[in-house]
């Protein structure tokens, strides 16, 4: 249910008295006002902004009144949004006690042509963290539904889609109809990219069955609720809510912490719908959420700002690189890229801080601990040192980050509880979603919450708790139960237990419980009975053996099989374990031509690059970006103009950054010219310092870009309008400090973003993605919540979800993390993990309403035991129908001269990328860390040491000095540690090693120039190197120590100077089998292709990548 | 502040009981953990002290925790069950133990894991808070002469000054009938309405001229029946000092900030509204110069119904009735209660709903309180909302009217 219908539908209604009133089909805002009060019968009345009555806001709804109070100096459109939001307040807000007020969070742009009337604080000047977490409190969420109501009554979904449809555009829509053009942006956005839904009206709710009545009526004061899969647990909290309120609970002194958003934006709802009273006034919301409204309420205590600045996970890594050079550290050596260690770091850091774990705790509990290799002790000290100026670096910069919301108010209620008992004491029944998902941090500050008489009323399933892994304590589910058990049928605590299954059909429900009973949970917690209501159906599960390369066209086949059994697409969900498998799913199925939808990272789908390349070349110097536009005809720039404008960009500012498209060049051809004439139409007046929101708006809702394809009603169509639906509302809201970027900015963020790889993916579809027709695709984790007729659940097999498999935990990170420090024990660790593992399979499985069809390898053994009685799961072998995907065909190509050995690893990395850099040279231009560029220091300056003979301090300052890097006193350390690096590597005497300048190998009839190295009297070759992977190095190097310079070199000992390791490595026993050999038939051969892996977050050329002449 | 005044009657088994219930209590929230291969439990006692004990096997334990907790315990634990009563209104009355004992639970005893055990003799509707709370409370409850509590207690002759009050005979009854409702004592309702009043002041002259808001509560005084009497408050020393303070500065007695914050306070106690009807009889019955009539509640609801029945876009026809067109909004704002309007206007306005002057003034001065009762939550930019009436002159003169208009309107109120 899209938890916004009502809004839609209750303006809907009300626009249509209005222009059944105003005798216009597309008034503009001025008729609708003209008519609103006689029609809506309610008075609006135009005051001075310093009206007594309007207290300071910008509109008002006096509710008991009938009155809405509009300041009357603002521009006619401003006026227009403020009474259709307050309005949206009358239609939509419950009647309550308390007055109607309320400013408006006028949605006022990024933009400065948006009208930025009013003082309210506007979505779009809140971080990206902030801009998810915000929005759930009765407060926030009933001025989100007045927002959607506004937009919905001044320029309604169809009359956006059909004012489209007509010619008119966004501005020309803005200055016509008199609307706010964000207003405008914001609907066409809804009308054209999302899928064309009539919101319903939500289903009233099911009478309860007696336990979920029994469950919800509990007198208790710690209620317990077990509420298996499907067994109606967001009803049961809808009834306890609603029974509380009707035996004489106060709506406002209720509290339902959820873990989404939208659950609840759900309950309430649905409590709406069911005309509980007040039920707006219910605080519903995510426990973060809670935090950030404390956060704001009490901004002083903490020191903090009532704009609370959320930091995201770039912001934090980027305030740390910051603080690096005032930083002592022992293990992170300062050479290596900050950017590839920190958010390790800053993740072990948000672990122990929702453990409530401080840096001085963390370091006594490892202090206490046995002993360790020195390297490990050093990295936990690291990590003492990184927390403590992290923490003073929020604090400092007066950030929050995620943890904080909950930690701070955790810990000041703990230290200072009367600062906050105002506060906390407003609730007297705390209702708790999901509970089996709490980690530490929430469990205390649950604790906190409430009057002294709360009433604590929790639904969980244990097994249904699968973020062990994350943090969550399924101890706080075990030990309500134990308390339970120990203390009997005791007055203030008891379990519930719901016990009708309306979801699966009776064959599912066995197999479900079979994976609920044979489980390592089950002496501790026995799985409570619960019993199906629907019929038996005649369908088995079946679990299908295959080929591990097969499973994806088997699955095909299953999909079309029970299509026509009548299962559209949208009723089938797949699952899997990890992100990379379902990623691999959803590249061979939608190659199988079945629709999936699984937007995956925005920016490596080809819609979205597109932007991310108009971008580029209003940003970079050079316009390579010029091959991400080769999808379309209009926009493809011949080669030989692109190298053109390449060179030139070579020759100054005045060639870069898209300059040229506003210079007529005549030296490109004549459809070169045509392209930049069409492109200079398209980018009209942007520039690299526009606004990436107005940038983006204006090509989709001025020039149409991306849109033309609106009548393609095809599920790809819809996902792809889906995904750029997404990318927008990133754009908007992309902006971490609340400043607004410009399109250099953005683009460097985004770089960093992918770079740390921060997912896009994480951000929740819009609800009308339920329309699209198209194959679900999510990972266990995902699918937690969601139903579906038929379930795919793929890749199954014991070390995944059995319980005895070998833990997943990393060992390195155990050590840096261990169970002393997350309230937890060796064996309360394992033991978490192996229910969580048997907890995903049984997640999965009870997804299935009608079919389940699960995956797994060809060896019985691999198989998880519950899936292994063919009377509950008949299993078959299953093989291939459909053929796999045809090769991609190539074209042989003239291969270089002489490539460097860089350039050589870089082809076996990802041929396509060596396609752009080398043969295309296309310039990298991303920013570079300094420590890159104190390595290439280190490195220069052993040259100067081995072939000038200099003096090795004065070698090394005068590298230093040529890369223009921070002095001794701007960052100690760097300079430090690049001394430290530039030592090992100058640890040769002159006279035992000699310089090797730059060489030349042959293979496959291939020239290759290595670097300069050293060789020592034996004639064995020292390689020094600052890169940190030896390993691969030492591999590849091989072939190539045949022919090295004109002879054999018998041993070449490779140094990296970054970890003080080494590595030797000798000829090729047969260099034709060799990976090197191979990738060099492969060049000639003229293999370009994209290999997908982790480089790709590091690769300059994302945006155009997979496009080539 | 009762406190032990009626014990349980003595059954043999009681004391018993009581230890089992409390040794319950212990297993639940002590801080049981292994220190090497030492059993430990950590025990926060009675009045704070913490008291640890180790033995080599939970069994001894155990023993051990038994034996030192006997050892320790000043006042055997207890199932007064009067104390328990007590004790619910404890957090309000003596926030200082209060807090001392959260912290301690949570900084010393709750901090590792949560703990919602409950034993069974101590389910009386009691979180494990409360039970901890409770239970850390009970042997330290003041028992005759025993064990006297250290921290300090409210109402302690010593710390309290007198102010003399001279308010209507009914508001004097008013407050009587509200402190037997409320079950307290006359003194200690005032003192805390006097207090709560006080805050309530500073809040509203942040937003209003504090001259204002006292005028306004002078009316409220002003409203209650009968002669005035006199009286005496008893107050904290710290809040009289203030309250003098705030005398001098706005030209005022002491005593009539004390009558007018205790009047404001009357208007926002919901007992109030119910008792003031058969007091305001009896204070009629008494009091032969009752300058007014009290309204009758019937008629008060159909005043605010025929009220609710035409704010809005209705009003112009009441605002062409009185003479006032084209100020819907000023009529408005008089009907709900939020501009005070002159007795001239409200007795027109009365006469147009048919309802008397007293049910108008009451019906509008009720839809005001209904209407800004402050649960209004808003992270920013929140409205300031009007926590009194707005005075007629400041109604009309946002008008913005010609000056002779103002002038008449203004003129209505003198």
């Amino acid at each position: 249910m899209n938890p916004f219908d009502r809004a839609r539908i209750q303006a809907i209604n009300a626009r249509a008295k209005l222009i059944a009133a105003c005798g216009e089909q597309y008034p503009t805002s001025q008729q609708l006002i003209d008519v609103a009060e006689a029609t809506l019968g309610i008075a609006i009345e135009w005051e001075s902004p310093d009206d007594y009555a309007l207290g300071g806001a910008d509109a008002l709804l006096q509710r008991s009144m009938h009155t809405i109070l509009i300041r009357d100096d603002v521009r006619q459109e401003a006026k227009a949004y403020l009474l259709a939001h307050e309005l949206g307040h009358w239609y939509l807000d419950s009647p309550q006690p308390a007055p109607g007020t309320s400013t408006v969070s006028f949605i006022a742009a990024p933009d400065d042509e948006a009208d930025t009337t009013t003082a309210a604080s506007t979505p779009s000047s809140t971080s990206p963290v902030s801009a998810v977490v915000e929005g759930y409190g009765a407060w926030e969420r009933n001025e989100l539904q007045a927002n959607v109501f506004a937009r919905e009554l001044l320029l309604p979904r169809t009359a956006a889609r059909a004012l489209w449809s007509a010619g008119w555009r966004s501005r020309s829509i803005a200055s016509h109809f008199l609307l706010p053009l964000e207003v405008v942006r914001q609907q066409l956005a809804d009308a054209l990219l999302l899928s064309d839904v009539p919101p319903v009206p939500p289903a009233p709710a099911h009478p309860p069955s007696d336990a979920q009545r029994l469950a919800a009526e509990a007198p208790e004061k710690f209620v317990n609720v077990v509420a298996g899969p499907g067994t109606g647990k967001t009803t049961t909290l809808v009834h306890r809510v609603a029974h509380l309120i009707a035996s004489g609970v106060p709506a406002n002194r209720i509290l339902v912490m959820t873990f989404t958003n939208r659950a609840a934006q759900e309950l309430v709802e649905r409590l709406t719908a069911a005309n509980v009273p007040n039920a707006s006034q219910v605080w519903a919301g995510t426990f973060h959420s809670f935090g950030l409204e404390l956060l704001r309420k009490h901004h002083l205590l903490f020191g903090l700002t009532s704009q609370i600045k959320i930091a995201d996970a770039l912001q934090q890594v980027r305030m740390m690189v910051e603080e690096l050079p005032t930083l002592q550290l022992e293990y992170f050596f300062r050479l290596s890229n900050p950017y590839d260690w920190l958010p390790d770091v800053l993740r072990i850091i948000h672990r122990l801080k929702e453990e409530l774990v401080t840096p001085d705790e963390y370091a006594a509990i490892v202090r206490a601990l046995p002993a360790v290799e020195p390297d490990v002790e050093r990295e936990r000290n690291d990590i003492v040192t990184l927390y403590r100026a992290y923490e003073a670096v929020l604090r400092r910069e007066g950030w929050v980050d995620y943890p904080d919301l909950l930690v701070r108010p955790t810990v000041q209620a703990r230290d200072d509880r009367p600062s906050l008992a105002p506060f906390l004491e407003q609730y007297d029944h705390v209702l708790v979603d999901e509970y089996q998902d709490v980690n530490h941090v929430m469990i205390e500050f649950v604790k906190k919450i409430g009057s002294p008489q709360r009433c604590l009323w929790v639904v969980g399933d244990i097994r249904q708790a699968i973020h062990h892994w994350r943090g969550a304590s399924i101890q706080s589910l075990l030990k309500f139960d134990e308390a339970y058990v120990a203390r009997g049928q005791a007055a203030s605590i008891r379990r519930y237990s719901l016990d009708i299954n309306r979801r699966s059909s009776p064959e599912i429900l066995r197999l479900v419980e079979r994976a609920g009973t044979d489980h390592v949970l089950q002496p501790l917690v026995p799985l409570d009975r619960v019993s199906p209501s629907r019929s038996v159906s005649g369908v088995m599960p079946a679990l299908l053996h295959t080929q591990k390369d097969a499973q994806s066209s088997v699955i095909v086949g299953e999909i079309t099989q029970c299509r026509a059994a009548g299962h559209s697409y949208g009723s089938q969900g797949i699952i899997s374990s990890t992100n990379a498998q379902v990623d691999k799913l959803a590249q061979d199925i939608e190659a199988a031509g079945i629709p999936v939808l699984h937007l995956g990272e925005l920016n490596q789908r080809a819609e979205v690059k597109e932007f991310m390349c108009l971008m580029q070349l209003l940003t970079q110097r050079s316009p390579g970006a010029l091959l991400g536009l080769f999808r379309r005809a209009n926009l493809r720039m011949p080669a030989a103009d692109i190298e053109l404008l390449t060179n030139q960009s070579k020759l100054g500012f005045n060639h870069q950054r898209g300059r040229w498209l506003s210079r007529p060049t005549a030296v490109l051809s004549a459809l070169g010219q045509q392209v930049v004439q069409e492109l200079s139409d398209l980018l009209e007046g942007a520039t690299r310092s526009s606004r990436p929101w107005v940038f983006v708006c204006d090509l989709l809702f001025e020039k149409g870009f991306g849109l033309e394809s609106l009548a393609d009603q095809s599920a790809a169509a819809q996902i792809n309008r889906l995904a750029l639906w997404q990318f927008l509302y990133g754009v908007r809201n992309s902006d971490g400090v609340g400043s607004q970027a410009t399109l250099s900015k953005f683009l460097v963020r985004e770089d960093f973003r992918r770079y740390i790889g921060q997912r896009s993916a994480e951000r929740a579809l819009p609800p009308e993605a339920a329309a699209i027709d198209a194959v679900r695709l999510m990972t266990v984790h995902g699918s937690k919540g969601l139903e579906f007729d038929v379930v795919h659940m793929a890749n199954v097999e014991k070390t995944k979800f059995g319980a005895e498999a070998s833990p997943r935990f990393d060992e390195r990170q155990a050590l840096l993390l261990p169970p002393e420090a997350l309230h937890s024990t060796q064996a309360l660790r394992l033991q978490g993990e192996a229910i969580e593992r048997n907890n995903l399979l049984y997640v999965g499985l009870s997804r299935a309403k009608d079919r389940l069809k699960v995956y797994g390898g060809t060896d019985a053994a691999t198989i998880p035991d519950p899936l292994r009685d063919p009377s509950v799961i008949p299993a078959s072998v299953a093989r291939a129908s459909v053929p796999v995907a045809a090769p991609v065909s190539r074209v042989p190509m003239t291969p270089p001269v002489a490539m460097t050995f860089a350039a050589l690893d870089g082809f076996m990395t990802c041929s396509l990328q060596y396609h752009y850099a080398q043969e295309l040279n296309l310039p990298i231009e991303q920013d570079l860390d300094v420590s890159i560029r104190a390595r290439r220091a280190v490195l220069a300056g052993l040259e100067y040491f081995y072939r000038d003979g200099m003096k090795t301090d004065e070698a090394f300052l005068q590298a230093w000095g040529e890369k223009s890097l921070p002095t001794w006193e701007e960052d100690k350390m760097l300079m430090e540690h690049a001394w430290i690096a530039f030592n090992r590597g100058a640890s040769w005497q002159p006279g035992s090693a000699s310089y090797v300048p730059e060489t030349t190998a042959s293979v496959n009839g291939q020239a290759i120039t290595m670097p300069w190295m050293l060789r020592e009297a034996s004639g064995d070759v020292i390689w020094l190197r600052t890169g940190v992977g030896l390993s691969a190095v030492a591999r590849n190097v091989r072939p190539i120590l045949e022919n090295l310079g004109g002879r054999r070199c018998n041993r070449i000992s490779i140094h990296s100077l970054v970890t003080g390791l080494s590595e030797d490595a000798v000829p090729s026993a047969r260099a034709s089998t060799t990976n090197v050999f191979k990738s060099i038939g492969a060049l000639r051969a003229g293999e370009r292709k994209a290999t997908r892996g982790k480089h790709c977050n590091r690769c300059a050329y994302s945006t155009i990548c997979a496009q080539r002449h | 502040m009762k406190r032990n005044v009626n014990l349980p009657p003595p059954a043999l088994n009681a004391p018993l009981r009581a230890w089992s219930d409390y040794l319950g209590w212990v297993s639940a929230a002590a801080d049981f953990q292994m220190v090497g291969d030492i059993c430990q439990c950590t025990v926060a006692m009675a009045q704070g002290q913490i008291l640890e004990v180790q033995a080599a096997t939970p069994d001894l334990l155990a023993k051990q925790v038994m034996a030192d907790l006997t050892a320790n315990m000043v006042v055997p634990p207890t199932m007064d069950r009067s104390a328990t009563s007590s004790l619910q209104d404890a957090p309000k009355q003596q926030p200082k133990q209060h807090q001392k004992q959260q912290q301690l639970q949570q900084g010393e005893l709750g901090q590792d894991k949560p703990k919602p055990v409950i034993p069974e003799g101590l389910q009386t509707q009691a979180s494990p808070q409360e039970v901890s709370m409770r239970s850390h409370y009970e042997p330290a409850l003041p028992r005759a002469s025993q064990a006297p509590r250290s921290a300090p207690v409210t109402s302690t002759k010593g710390t309290l000054q007198t102010v003399g009050v001279y308010v209507p005979v009914a508001m004097h009854k008013v407050l009587k009938a509200v402190a037997e409702e409320q079950g307290k004592k006359f003194s200690v309702l005032v003192r805390e309405m006097v207090e709560s009043g006080y805050e309530r002041f500073e809040d509203a002259i942040e937003e209003r001229s504090g001259r204002k808001v006292l005028d306004s509560y002078e009316q409220k005084v002003a409203s209650y029946d009968g002669q005035p009497e006199q009286w005496m408050a008893r107050l904290d020393r710290k809040l009289s000092l203030e309250l003098k303070l705030t005398a001098k500065e706005y030209g005022r007695s002491a005593s009539q900030i004390v009558g007018g914050l205790l009047a404001e306070e009357l208007s926002h106690c919901p007992q109030a509204q119910t008792v003031a009807s058969p007091i305001s009889a009896t204070a009629q019955a008494v009091s032969t110069t009752a300058a007014r009539v009290i309204a009758d509640p019937a008629e008060v609801a159909r005043a605010q119904a025929e009220i609710a029945g035409l704010v809005g876009p209705k009003a112009n026809e009441l605002a062409n009735h009185l003479g006032l067109p084209g100020k819907r909004k000023l009529v408005n704002e008089v009907l709900v209660g939020i501009v005070r309007a002159p007795g001239v206007l409200m007795r027109n306005v009365a006469e147009y709903f048919q309802v008397s002057p007293e049910a108008m003034n009451e019906a509008v001065s009720l839809n005001f309180r209904q209407l800004a009762a402050p649960s209004f939550k808003a992270p920013n930019g929140q409205p300031r909302v009007l926590t009194e009436p707005v005075s007629w002159e400041e109604a009309v003169k946002s008008l913005h009217l010609p000056h002779d208009e103002e002038a008449q309107l203004l003129a209505l109120g003198d």
